[in-house]
């Protein structure tokens, strides 16, 4: 894997998981490369979406996930629908499944009238609902066509819909950008491979669980329910079966994100013939210029089938691949808009900053910040040091120090109290000021604080721009204690200053005080002016 | 005390302002107005946009400077003062002595004067000081606040010993000497060609009740400013002047004045030394206005500022329409907010007007703020450039307060309460009492999406129980807020810690008065002194 992309998922926070993984990266890539950034909200029906804009001297562009505002709408719109998008292809000479749409306005006879002059098996999709809601595949015989079409048009209320041909191979995502296929990976159904030592059961288990952390994956587990139970006994297996070291066993047939599919990257599998389709696919509409296109490869029939494009295409399925090599698509659809960013500079250490995505979201969801712009990266050479400090620091107010001499100059990173006693400061910024911020950290010296020894390293991990005390402040109980604890401490203190004062009084009221009280005067005079 | 005839103004109530603290107040509340009447606000760290171009100091920490936008364009503001003010004014209004030159060129009255530089010396000064005549005062050039400012300086002596401090000392060796002026001090704000606030500037006091010491008073006059957001940053603080003030008028901490009897702590006016504001703003004479307005316009591209007066009870042929101290492109305006006596005026609406005059008369009736701290942490931790606050509709709010009793006021049905107030765009708190009933404060500019939540909290399964609703008038906050959640937590554990803090260095400071004290008795024992008294008592006069 890329050592960018693996960092990718190490930075990632989890409000990042799902389809905000491409906002991420795509913000992030163009971020690094001195584009300016900035995230704001919009309320689309009643719920607050985040979008961002890149900014170069050249344009601005506002994205969507990985759909930039400057695809014309019609397309979009286009996309959405089965139908039109059929149309277009086949308009375009681009292969696509044989078949037909109908609307209200048909009759069921006449859809089943059509759909028998099709060579089963056949395939059925209600042209405006989206993620394979409604669609029926492996139709092989007159009755179960009947059923399903009456059933859907009937029982489910699904009047408009396609009726075609259902093509074999390998279900493909090739993403276009530009006049290029950058990136493929093929979605294969919910599945284990064996160990020779766990059940189904446990192997589904040890899957999720990689799921959970996998961006694109955590959201969606494989479901141990009955519907798998039945499947697994159709193929004489059941959750106790072990399978043997290799064997991949299946757990459904969709392919589906939701039911469990995982992606598999086939980039480097791809033939010249299926890429000049998908370019030809995405070409079929005006603008198009990122495009992720379905195609149905077989590669044994040598057929490549398109059936849909999506203009707003998830890109984290390229990025965090089950197997396979990760590609980095943000990189390309970037390039593509912002062609003035494209530098080989690798060594400026850009690409191990990156910015709080997680406090952003936060306060833009919060209902008080509508837009947030991420500070420009720095222009200058970055170094990333770490520091290990021990002596009198702990307990002491070390650490708001060390976060006020590091927001001054402009340093990333964080200052954390370990557990033997010392603290550990991870500082970046330009050579200049990490020097000088080092400096002033070995130096410091004050009868609170008391730096004794410092241990400074080279700092290899990715750092967050801005500085933070991290401490972690923990559940709601132990918060409420804490307060107790110090409304004591304050009460305290306070009668504490009380008696201090009274004392004070009392001997500025004694009599020999106040009889000198002219001659403190004169000195005071004389010392002050 | 007779300071209880104040009115200040009710869209800026201390409850809005209670967490801006210090000199963020001034950007707040031009912020706010703008903010209320529907304008884009966005907050900015230093040197972002046009920042890089225009002259401010001191903006390491946000809140300091901030654009607003409309459909026209956008204006940029460093704490009050907007980017229709050049420069070149700032600069002038920094450098006393180019402020005084341009206004005499105007014909603009300020004080008899003149401009001491680094190579002039001491006995330069004296001289020019003897052919004015005394009282005079000292101003060092870029002193700030009263720094550096010595006044009523009675004679030859007396202006040896503040040059000493002043150019030996503070090493403010650029002076101007001019006349002093003894009489009332205002402070007048205008906009464009018309005065729109003017307070009087009365030196730090006390009134006596017959009853308690000075002291006493003093405390209790502190008490009393904490409640004022302009005053609460600036006590009266018993210091070793005030002492040596209160002497001359053969007082000292512990006596006690006569009912009704003004007591004057200070010879300074200045706000931040403990004087009191007093607005006059109704009563101004035609003749000061004048003055002040045309100080304003004398000013190369100075359209709205501040400028300190003094009207003279003594001069009245030279000094008569009011003598001009200073002018002040970048000025503080919560005294003129928040007066101890008298109306608040509303400076920021006159300058939004002023800068967006399409938006004049609009937002007024809201009564919906946002928490500045909250919009500010992102930029505070480097996390952001810019914030950009969620913009308001500018008309009127709908608020309720939807009281739930014997409610289960467990954490999931309030997360719910709060996830169907931020889908429906809607503002406010929860409050959970100690009788276990809890308080939802909901605001909008949108009765439908009021009613909406309502209807979606009242008849959902969450909360099934008696329910009492209210049209309040409250002023609500940007956002909507859980009681007893943890950010509430993590926040008032800060505000705790803080005031440890604070208590903890009070107590400090008192323990080293002790023993400084008590180390002083001992310095006098060791050291005669009788041979200088007679030369001190003088200078100390």
């Amino acid at each position: 894997m890329e050592n960018s992309l693996s960092q990718l998922k190490e930075i990632m926070p989890e409000n990042a998981y799902g389809a905000n993984s491409t906002m991420f990266s795509m913000s992030l890539e163009g971020w690094r490369r001195g584009l300016k950034l900035k995230f704001f909200t919009k309320y689309v029906k009643n719920q607050v979406k985040i979008r961002y804009t890149l900014s170069s001297e050249e344009r601005d562009i506002t994205f969507q996930l990985s759909l930039a505002e400057t695809v014309p709408k019609e397309t979009r719109k286009t996309t959405r629908s089965k139908k039109n998008t059929k149309k277009a292809l086949q308009n375009s000479n681009v292969p696509t499944p044989k078949g037909k749409s109908f609307d209200e306005e048909n009759s069921d006879e006449e859809v089943i009238n059509y759909a028998k002059t099709l060579e089963y098996p056949l395939v059925i999709k209600p042209t405006n609902a989206s993620l394979g809601i409604g669609v029926v595949t492996g139709i092989y015989d007159d009755q179960t066509l009947v059923d399903s079409v009456k059933n859907l048009r009937n029982k489910k209320g699904y009047k408009e819909m396609i009726v075609e041909q259902q093509v074999t191979g390998e279900d493909t995502r090739l993403f276009v950008v530009g006049n290029q296929v950058c990136s493929a990976f093929k979605r294969i159904a919910a599945n284990v491979v064996g160990d020779g030592k766990h059940t189904i059961e446990e192997l589904i288990k040890i899957k999720n669980k990689e799921r959970r952390i996998n961006p694109h994956l955590s959201k969606s587990q494989i479901k141990l329910g009955k519907e798998l139970r039945e499947y697994l006994e159709s193929h004489g297996l059941s959750l106790e079966t072990i399978p043997q070291k290799g064997e991949r066993v299946f757990l459904n047939e969709s392919t589906i994100a939701s039911a469990g599919a995982e992606t598999v990257e086939v980039t480097n599998e791809l033939t010249e013939e299926s890429k000049r389709i998908a370019v030809e696919a995405a070409k079929s509409l005006p603008g198009l210029v990122v495009c992720g296109v379905d195609i149905m490869i077989d590669k044994k029939k040598r057929t490549n089938y398109v059936l849909e494009l999506n203009s707003r295409p998830n890109i984290g399925g390229s990025l965090f691949p089950v197997e396979g090599e990760a590609q980095n698509i943000s990189k390309h659809i970037i390039d593509y808009y912002f062609p003035e960013s494209i530098s080989d500079d690798e060594t400026s250490g850009r690409n191990k900053l990156y910015f709080d995505y997680e406090s952003i979201e936060k306060i833009l969801k919060s209902g008080i910040v509508e837009e947030v712009t991420v500070p420009s990266l720095p222009d200058n050479d970055l170094v990333f040091k770490q520091l290990k400090v021990s002596g009198k620091v702990q307990g002491v107010g070390f650490r708001n120090w060390v976060y006020k001499k590091a927001i001054g100059r402009k340093i990333s990173g964080y200052v954390k109290n370990l557990k033997d006693k010392s603290v550990l400061i991870v500082a970046a910024g330009s050579q200049n000021k990490v020097d000088q911020f080092t400096e002033v950290v070995r130096k410091h010296n004050t009868k609170k604080i008391q730096v004794e020894k410092v241990k400074e390293d080279e700092y290899t991990e990715p750092v967050k721009v801005g500085f933070e005390i991290v401490n972690k402040p923990g559940k709601i109980k132990t918060l409420k204690n804490n307060l107790n604890k110090e409304q004591e401490k304050n009460k305290k203190l306070t009668y504490e200053l009380e008696q201090t004062t009274k004392q004070l009084k009392s001997l500025k009221q004694s009599k020999s005080w106040k009889y000198t009280l002219p001659m403190r005067k004169i000195i005071r005079l004389i010392k002050n002016k | 005390m007779v300071e209880n005839n104040t009115e200040w103004l009710p869209h800026l109530s201390s409850e809005i302002v209670s967490d801006v603290h210090g000199n963020l107040l001034d950007a707040y509340a031009v912020a706010l107005e703008g903010w209320q009447r529907g304008l884009k606000l966005r907050w900015h760290v230093k040197d972002s946009e046009k920042f890089r171009e225009m002259e401010t100091w001191f903006v390491d920490n946000p809140g300091q400077l901030f654009s607003l936008t409309s459909a026209g364009g956008t204006h940029y503001f460093f704490r009050t003062r907007g980017d229709k003010i050049s420069n070149e004014a700032v600069y002038i209004g920094k450098d006393k002595n180019k402020t005084k030159q341009i206004l005499s060129e105007n014909g603009i009255p300020i004080p008899e004067g003149a401009f001491f530089s680094e190579t002039q010396s001491n006995s330069d000064i004296h001289r020019y000081a003897s052919s004015i005549g005394f009282p005079v005062v000292v101003k060092s050039l870029d002193g700030s606040f009263g720094r550096g400012i010595l006044t009523n300086i009675q004679d030859e002596n007396e202006l040896e010993y503040a040059l000493i401090y002043v150019r030996g000392e503070l090493k403010y060796k650029n002076v101007i000497v001019e006349h002093h002026i003894p009489g009332n001090e205002y402070r007048i704000y205008v906009v464009g060609n018309k005065v729109v606030g003017a307070i009087n500037r009365i030196p730090a006091n006390v009134i006596g009740d017959g009853a308690n010491s000075i002291e006493t008073l003093i405390k209790n006059k502190n008490k009393k400013r904490m409640e004022n957001p302009r005053l609460k940053s600036c006590p009266i603080n018993i210091t070793k002047e005030l002492e040596i003030q209160i002497d001359k008028l053969n007082y000292d901490l512990n006596s006690v004045p006569k009912t009704g009897e003004k007591v004057f702590l200070s010879e300074k006016s200045n706000i931040s030394l403990g004087g009191d504001p007093v607005d006059v703003l109704d009563d101004l004479p035609l003749e000061i206005m004048n003055t002040a307005v045309g100080a304003i316009q004398a000013i190369p591209g100075l359209v709205h500022g501040a400028v300190d007066l003094i009207l003279s009870e003594q001069h009245p042929t030279q000094y008569g329409d009011g003598v001009v101290l200073e002018v002040n492109p970048t000025a503080q305006i919560g005294s003129l907010l928040y007066p101890i006596k008298g109306k608040g005026r509303d400076i920021p609406a006159k300058i939004i007007d002023y800068y967006f005059p399409e938006t004049k008369g609009k937002g007024k009736a809201s009564n919906l703020y946002f928490n500045l701290s909250e919009v500010l942490s992102p930029l505070a931790d480097r996390i952001a450039a810019v914030t950009e606050v969620n913009s308001v509709e500018p008309t009127g709010l709908y608020v309720r307060k939807i009281t739930v009793f014997e409610g289960e006021s467990n954490s999931g049905s309030h997360y719910f309460i709060k996830q169907e107030a931020l889908k429906n765009n809607l503002f406010g708190f929860t409050k959970i009492h100690e009788s276990g009933a809890t308080e939802i404060v909901i605001a909008s500019h949108n009765k439908q999406s009021l009613d909406n939540f309502r209807r979606n909290i009242i008849e959902s399964n969450s909360i099934q129980s008696h329910i009492k609703e209210e049209v309040v008038n409250d002023a609500v906050q940007l956002g909507f807020f859980l009681d007893g959640d943890k950010t509430q937590l993590i926040n008032e554990l800060t505000k705790v810690k803080e005031e440890l803090r604070k208590v903890k260095k009070k107590k400090q400071a008192s323990q080293k008065q002790y023993q400084k004290m008590l180390g002083s008795r001992v310095w006098r024992a060791t050291r005669p002194l009788r041979n200088f008294t007679s030369l001190i008592r003088k200078l100390a006069r």
